[in-house]
Parts: structure tokens; C-alpha cells; sequence
């Protein structure tokens, strides 16, 4: 029997159900979780219709295709082996066993709770749109597939981890995207050998490679037009199941440095703020060992108003600018931290605790100066400016402050030139993390720093692999040069 | 690999390192107003011996490198004596950027510096980037490259606007004795041409594709106008005393803001220049690195970089401390192999690789 060989797969799950229908002289079997399924289309779409079509069942021959063809009235219905019921239910479908019969039905009657679509926290937009992605595989892809409706549009799924087997699907338009990038991720996807993913991080870190271990390789976005726009450019989209953070690959900084209001605004203010984005993220990341090794070492350089007027706040300060300076960022990530962490509302008294009775009373007792909080301040707000990169910046900025505390400006410029040619020199799914820099790609620089209009924008990016590189008929004799290939660099 | 633009930035970058540092004031020691003459004619040869070696890339670069090319022409054993020569001219050189950081750092920035310190970040640096290669290099070069030039411009304008040019004249005040002698001891900081010869195979171009103008032009500008230019302001600001500023870049912005040594904002201009000077050390230990490996069938250019750099380092704590006479005994004992790297193997490689390519067309043609 049939049912013996399935039963014996879940012996072990213990919130199996099992429902047997007398229909008409022939037991059918129904094994489902009731959790993962919808009861109400199990009831009214499977259950109820084999009872009222027993006397018909058994005439039929072949009862599973009369059951699939004119009795289940559910969308996904599929014929299966006695090897696959086990993932079949755990996956939230309704596996139907008949009697006699030596295959089984896998009905997809999924239905459990998910969190409805609204704006994502992280990229909150002025005039763009505002639906976000939920935790949902299936409502993710739903996002992108009605924003680009197109056979072109192709979807590849697979299953990772070997006990949460979570659904992980590469979005891509088949007539855009490099079939080497292609080829290639799929291959280290196929590698993952891990017991379960339960966030897009796990295959964000999975899938990169093992040099510029420090700095991120893919991309990732919350906001479906957002992926919609990196899949049109030739990129893959990777939605993880359970996640609502989209991946995205290749990935160059500069995506970091862009942001989907940029591309609802006049171009002419979407440079300004990329351009203010960038400094913004340079101060963000010196300042400290800028100050710490002016400070300690280089006071000189400073107009002598200025160094007066510094020198009558320092005075009391035991500490050398260093370890002052240190304390600050430690305090500051503490806040931060906490602030992340704790509940809501107690957000308001932390900020009062925290910001003003502790940073005043510092101040007060001398542990701590005025000048030392508001460069932290200043190179804190301004690593926000860049959410995606704030985790690794603020590691840096510890790290340049140590560069500039230990050997001045000697040590910063040092550490910049190195950070800048490490960055340099990361490569993946070919391409060049600093690109259209680093290579110079000059297309690109259409949507650099400075932003040109959407007319302008007739190619797809050459900074990394892809293939179609027309966007847009050409308006003029210049621009159809362009789309032949000006502009590729191959450093 | 390296792209067009990156080999360009490379030559351009290698070019201006060094050159603001400590050779303005050692020429002003001797010529002084007729160093701007020696700095003209020295650059005119520069560009002159830069057009021999674009000729020679771009009819080379699609067939290998400088090694292959002269194991064709000289044999294994020749080529092999190419590159050692080529090993000790680029460790000669190394010398110079290395110093003159140190030096900038150690006489302006700082107070007090920890040698040890100071060699151990410069070290870490330089190595890395020799052992990411030229690729790195040429992506690090292309996003400083702006940078570099904006502040080298701007320098160069402040000093020019700061003194008093009429400090200049008269000019031709020099024996023709001393100026050849000057001449020969400061060819050590030009040559920078040779990069080109050695990118050689090295640089991907489209097919038909040459560097030829969009190089010589802008290497052009920097040493017949840009490096004399700099030289000009320079003596016109210090005039008899130039030749006792240890750091000529440092000194010429010094009195731009303010008459003290207080709020020198413009050592940021002087900072960003030094990037230049401080990827040229990289670039020469890279390619030193990759010529001592050829000479000695050496697989792992990483370690023979590190010792390269380890080399320089213990070279600049022992015995560069002091600057004004190590400096002077350095170009003292290497002028002699310059001129002749510079000024007679380019002739001699150019002459025989391109007498063998006509042997070998003129016999496929038999």
C-alpha cells in the first residue's frame, strides 16, 4: 500500500494530520500541517468536492486523474511519487493518497500568515513608490513580475540548506544578464552545503569571494522597484525566502552611493546629494583621526585663532586625544546600539540619558571635551548618509582613528591609500568594486557622482558583465556612438 | 594588465613624484636662478627619450614583454643582464620617493617621528600594492589621480603668485662646466620614460589603438612648464636660500597664508601631492620585484617585493637620518649608472629589437 510506504516517511512528525475520506467505497487519504495550509481551501476546495463526487470516483478508472482534472478545484495540482510526499508537506501542500493507486496527489494549498506590504524602514522615499518586501518568496516575486511583464523575465529556484531547505530564486531577464554571471552563481549557490538559511545575510556571505572579505560584494535592496531597476541593468535579483532584503549581483560601491530618489528628482539635485553622499562618507570615515592627529601631533597646521580657541577647551582634559577620542566612538556605538535594541519607548529617555545628562556631565567633569563630541557627532550623522556602508565605515573610522592617534596624518594618508587600493583591487562576478572609477568606464559616469538625465541614460552599465547594452533608441548620432561600445575600459 | 588610461596616469604619476621634493633646492645649491634652464633641458630630453619609448611600445606591446622581446634579440643570457641592470636602476630610484616621504613627513609634519613606525605603515603600504600588481596600482592611480593634480595645481599657483619672480633674472650666470656637472648628478630624478618601456606587453589596447600624444603631451606640459614652473616660484619665494629648504613642496606654499609657520592649512595641498610620490615607491619596487624573479627564475614575486621594501626600509632608518648629506653622497655615487640607463640603453635596446623584427620579416620574406 501506498500509504504504509508514506506513512513510514513522517513517522517522526508529530503535527502531522491525517484525514480519511470514504468516498463511495474508496479511501482517500489526505496527509497535510495543518499550520503551513489554508483550512478554508482544503475544506471547501478539496475535501468537500470528493465527497460529493464519490459515486463518479469510483467508476473512473484512473482515479488521480479525475480527481486532478475534475474534482480538486486548487490552482497548483500535481501528480507525485511516494519519495517526494515528505518535502511536498513540509513545504505546506496537502498530499492525497487513494486507494490502490500507486502515485499520489500534491495539491499547493499554502496558506499561512504573512506580514502585509508597507513602506521599508530603510529606504524611505519622497516622491518614489512605497512598497516594500515582505517575508514571502511567492509575494516578492509577484512585486517584480508585475512591474516587468515580460517572458524575458526568467525565474530559477532552489532549495537550500539541508533541513530548512529554503527557496532561494535568481530573477534576471534572460536577454540582459551575462550568462558567465549567470553560470557562476548558480555554481556557488550549488556549493552552499549548510544546515539552514535564515536570512538573505547567510547567502550574501556564502556567494562572495574570499578575497575583500571586509567590504560588502553584493548588493541588496528592500524596495521592489529598486530590484526591478538592477534587473533591467542586467543584474540578478536573489530573493530569499523569509527575507524581506533582495540581493543582487554584480555589485559595484557606487550602487551604495545612489538612491532611488535620485531617479524621481532633477538630475541636477540628485548630483548634489550623491556628491554630498560621497563627502559626507569620507568625513564620516576621517574626521576622528583627522582631528586625533592634528591634535597630537600636527596642531600646527591650524590658523592660530582657531588652535587658541581648541586649546581653551582641551586644557582640563587629562587624557591624550586618543583614548578621548575612543571613548566618544565606544560611547556612541553603545548608544546606538542600545537605542537599536531596546524598546521603543524607551527610546525618548535613552536620548536624554544618554545624549544630554551624560554627554554634558562628561564635559562637565572633564573626562570628555566639547570639540571630541562634535567631531563624533559629525562623522556619526554623516555615516548615515550611506546606510548600506555604515557597519564596515564605522569599523573604519575606529580604524583611522587608531592610524591617526599612533603616527598623525603620516598614518591616515597611509591607511587611505591602502583602504582605497584594497577596495581597488576587489573584483566579483567581474566586476571591479570601484568601477566606473576604478576602471574608468566613462558610460557609466553618466550615473556617477553626477547624474545625468534619464535621456542621456541610453546604455546599460559596461561596469560589469551583461549583455544588450541598448536601454534606449538613440536620439542623436552621438549617442548611437556611444551604444557602440565608447567607453569600455578594460582595466 | 593595465588599460590605455591607467598606463598614461602610471608614466604621469611617476613622473611628478619626487620631483618638488628635495631636487629644486640641491639644484639651486649650485645654479641656482640657471636651475630652471638645466630643469628645461633635463625635461626636453625626458619627453625626447619618452617619444623613443612609445615608439618602441607601440610596436611592441602586442608581442610580450620587455624580457621576451630582449631573450629574442640578446638571447636568455642578455636579457637576463637587461633586467638586473633594470633591478638596480629601480631600486636606485625607489630610494628617492621613499626618502623624500620620509622626509616630508619626518622634517615638516611632524615633531618627532618614529622611524620604526613610520617604516613599518610605508612598508605594509607599498608592499601590499606591489603584491596586488599593476592592476591595483592602476585603479589606486586613476581615483587619486584628480586629486593629485588639483593640488599640485594649486601649489603651484600659490607659489607663483606668492614670489617675487623677478628673483629669477639674471639668467646664464653658471660656467658651462657647472651645469654639466649638475646635469649629469641629477639625472637620477628623471627617466620616468623607462615605465613606459617596461609596460611594455603590458597594457591591453584595442586593435590599431597607440598611445602616442595623449601621453607626450601631457608629459610634456609637466617637464618643460609644470617642473620648471614649480622651480621658478620656488627660487623666486627663498632666492639665495632655496638651497637650504630641505622640502621645496613644504616651503613653497609657507608664507602663502600667513607669515608664521602657524596654520599651515596648505600642507593638505602638500599631503595629496605626496600620494603620488608615496604609489611611484610601489610602482618601483613592483616592477624591481618582477625583474630581480625574471633574473633568477624566481616564482614568488611577493616575497622578493617584501624583501625589496624591507630593504629600503632598513636603508631609510640607517642611513638616510640625515637627509642634506645622504641625499648629496647618493646621487653622487649613482649619476654615472643613471646617465647611462637613461640616456644610452634606451638607444641600444630600440636599435637591436628593431634591427632583429627586419631580420625576421626580411626571412619570412625569403
Amino acid at each position: 500500500m501506498i500509504t504504509n510506504e508514506v506513512e513510514k516517511q513522517f513517522s517522526k512528525l508529530n503535527d502531522i494530520n491525517i484525514r480519511e475520506i470514504d468516498a463511495g467505497g474508496v479511501r482517500v487519504r489526505l496527509y497535510f500541517i495543518e499550520c503551513l495550509i489554508d483550512k478554508n481551501l482544503i475544506a471547501g476546495g478539496v475535501i468537500k468536492p470528493i465527497i460529493e463526487s464519490a459515486d463518479k470516483l469510483k467508476a473512473h478508472g484512473d482515479k488521480l486523474d479525475f480527481l486532478i482534472s475534475t474534482v480538486i478545484s486548487a490552482p497548483k495540482t500535481e501528480r507525485i511519487g511516494a519519495s517526494e510526499a515528505l518535502s511536498k508537506i513540509l513545504a505546506g501542500n496537502c498530499v492525497i493518497a487513494v486507494e490502490d493507486e500507486s502515485e499520489l496527489i500534491s495539491v499547493c494549498l499554502q496558506g499561512y500568515q504573512t506580514r502585509g506590504i508597507t513602506e521599508p524602514p530603510t529606504n524611505s522615499v519622497l516622491k518614489g513608490p512605497r512598497e516594500g518586501f515582505v517575508e514571502d518568496l511567492n509575494v516578492n516575486i509577484s512585486l517584480i513580475r508585475r512591474r516587468l511583464q515580460t517572458p524575458d523575465l526568467h525565474i530559477f529556484t532552489t532549495l537550500i540548506g539541508r533541513k530548512s531547505q529554503t527557496k532561494v530564486a535568481l530573477v534576471y531577464l534572460a536577454s540582459c544578464v551575462s550568462p558567465q554571471v549567470l553560470r557562476e552563481l548558480k555554481k556557488r549557490l550549488n556549493k552552499i552545503d549548510i544546515d539552514g538559511v535564515t536570512a538573505s545575510y547567510y547567502i550574501e556571505s556564502l556567494i562572495r569571494n574570499n578575497s575583500g572579505k571586509l567590504f560588502r560584494q553584493v548588493g541588496s535592496t528592500e524596495k521592489p522597484d529598486i530590484a526591478m531597476a538592477k534587473i533591467l541593468e542586467g543584474r540578478i535579483a536573489i530573493i530569499v525566502d523569509g527575507t524581506p532584503i533582495v540581493l543582487s549581483v554584480p555589485y559595484v560601491f557606487l550602487e551604495d552611493l545612489q538612491s532611488s530618489d535620485d531617479y524621481y528628482m532633477h538630475p541636477a539635485r540628485a548630483s548634489m546629494v550623491r556628491i554630498m553622499r560621497f563627502l559626507g562618507l569620507i568625513l564620516g570615515v576621517l574626521l576622528p583621526g583627522l582631528y586625533v592627529a592634528l591634535e597630537s601631533f600636527h596642531y600646527r597646521i591650524l590658523p592660530i585663532d582657531f588652535l587658541l580657541s581648541l586649546l581653551s577647551s582641551i586644557y582640563a582634559i587629562s587624557f591624550p586625544p586618543l583614548i578621548e577620542i575612543l571613548f566618544v566612538l565606544f560611547l556612541f556605538e553603545i548608544l546606538n546600539e542600545a537605542s537599536i535594541r531596546m524598546p521603543k519607548y524607551l527610546g525618548m529617555a535613552l536620548s536624554i540619558i544618554g545624549a544630554l545628562v551624560l554627554g554634558d556631565e562628561a564635559v562637565k567633569a572633564g573626562v570628555i571635551t566639547p570639540p571630541s563630541i562634535i567631531v563624533v557627532a559629525i562623522s556619526g550623522i554623516c555615516l548615515y548618509i550611506v546606510p548600506d556602508q555604515t557597519p564596515i565605515m564605522s569599523l573604519m573610522r575606529i580604524l583611522f582613528t587608531l592610524l591617526g592617534g599612533f603616527a598623525g596624518f603620516f598614518g591616515v594618508v597611509m591607511g587611505l591609500i591602502f583602504f582605497v587600493g584594497y577596495l581597488s583591487s576587489i573584483n566579483n562576478f567581474g566586476a571591479p568594486l570601484m568601477a566606473p572609477f576604478a576602471p574608468k568606464v566613462n558610460s557609466d559616469l553618466k550615473d556617477g557622482l553626477i547624474k545625468s538625465s534619464t535621456k542621456q541614460m541610453i546604455t546599460r552599465p559596461m561596469s560589469f558583465p551583461n549583455r544588450n547594452r541598448v536601454r534606449q533608441a538613440p536620439r542623436s548620432a552621438a549617442q548611437a556612438k556611444d551604444i557602440l561600445g565608447k567607453g569600455k575600459s578594460n582595466g | 594588465m593595465v588599460s590605455k588610461r591607467q598606463a598614461i596616469l602610471i608614466v604621469l604619476i611617476v613622473l611628478i613624484a619626487t620631483k618638488f621634493e628635495r631636487l629644486p633646492s640641491l639644484i639651486s645649491l649650485t645654479l641656482m636662478q640657471d636651475g630652471i634652464i638645466l630643469l628645461i633641458v633635463l625635461g626636453i630630453l625626458d619627453v625626447l627619450f619618452l617619444g623613443f619609448a612609445l615608439n618602441f611600445f607601440n610596436e611592441f606591446n602586442d608581442r610580450g614583454d620587455l624580457y621576451n622581446l630582449a631573450s629574442e634579440s640578446w638571447g636568455k643570457g642578455g636579457a637576463k643582464v637587461l633586467y638586473f641592470i633594470l633591478f638596480c636602476y629601480l631600486i636606485v630610484v625607489a630610494v628617492l620617493p621613499f626618502e623624500s616621504v620620509h622626509d616630508f613627513f619626518a622634517n615638516n609634519l611632524f615633531n618627532e617621528l618614529n622611524y620604526a613606525l613610520f617604516g613599518l605603515i610605508f612598508l605594509i603600504t607599498v608592499v601590499f600594492f606591489a603584491n596586488k600588481g599593476l592592476k591595483t596600482l592602476g585603479r589606486t592611480i586613476e581615483i587619486f589621480s584628480l586629486l593629485i593634480f588639483i593640488s599640485l595645481a594649486f601649489i603651484l599657483v600659490i607659489g607663483l603668485m606668492t614670489g617675487d619672480l623677478t628673483n629669477i633674472l639674471p639668467l646664464n650666470n653658471s660656467s658651462f662646466s657647472v651645469f654639466v656637472s649638475e646635469f649629469a648628478r641629477d639625472t637620477l630624478w628623471f627617466g620616468s620614460f623607462w615605465i613606459m618601456f617596461l609596460l611594455t606587453g603590458k597594457v591591453k589596447l584595442q586593435k590599431n589603438d597607440k598611445i602616442t600624444l595623449n601621453l607626450i603631451i601631457p608629459y610634456a606640459v609637466f617637464c618643460v612648464f609644470v617642473i620648471p614652473g614649480f622651480y621658478l616660484g620656488f627660487y623666486s619665494i627663498y632666492n639665495n636660500l632655496a638651497g637650504y629648504q630641505t622640502n621645496a613642496i613644504s616651503a613653497i606654499t609657507q608664507f602663502a597664508f600667513l607669515n608664521l609657520d602657524l596654520g599651515r592649512v596648505d600642507w593638505f595641498l602638500v599631503l595629496f601631492e605626496q600620494v603620488s610620490t608615496i604609489i611611484s615607491t610601489a610602482i618601483y619596487i613592483y616592477l624591481a620585484g618582477v625583474c630581480f624573479c625574471r633574473v633568477f627564475n624566481i616564482k614568488k614575486e611577493q616575497i622578493v617585493e617584501f624583501i625589496i621594501g624591507l630593504a629600503l626600509f632598513l636603508l631609510d632608518v640607517f642611513v638616510f637620518k640625515e637627509i642634506n648629506t645622504s641625499a648629496l653622497n647618493f646621487r653622487e655615487i649613482t649619476h654615472y649608472f643613471c646617465i647611462f640607463v637613461n640616456y644610452l640603453l634606451p638607444f641600444a635596446i630600440i636599435l637591436t629589437f628593431k634591427r632583429k623584427k627586419q631580420d625576421k620579416r626580411s626571412k619570412a620574406y625569403v
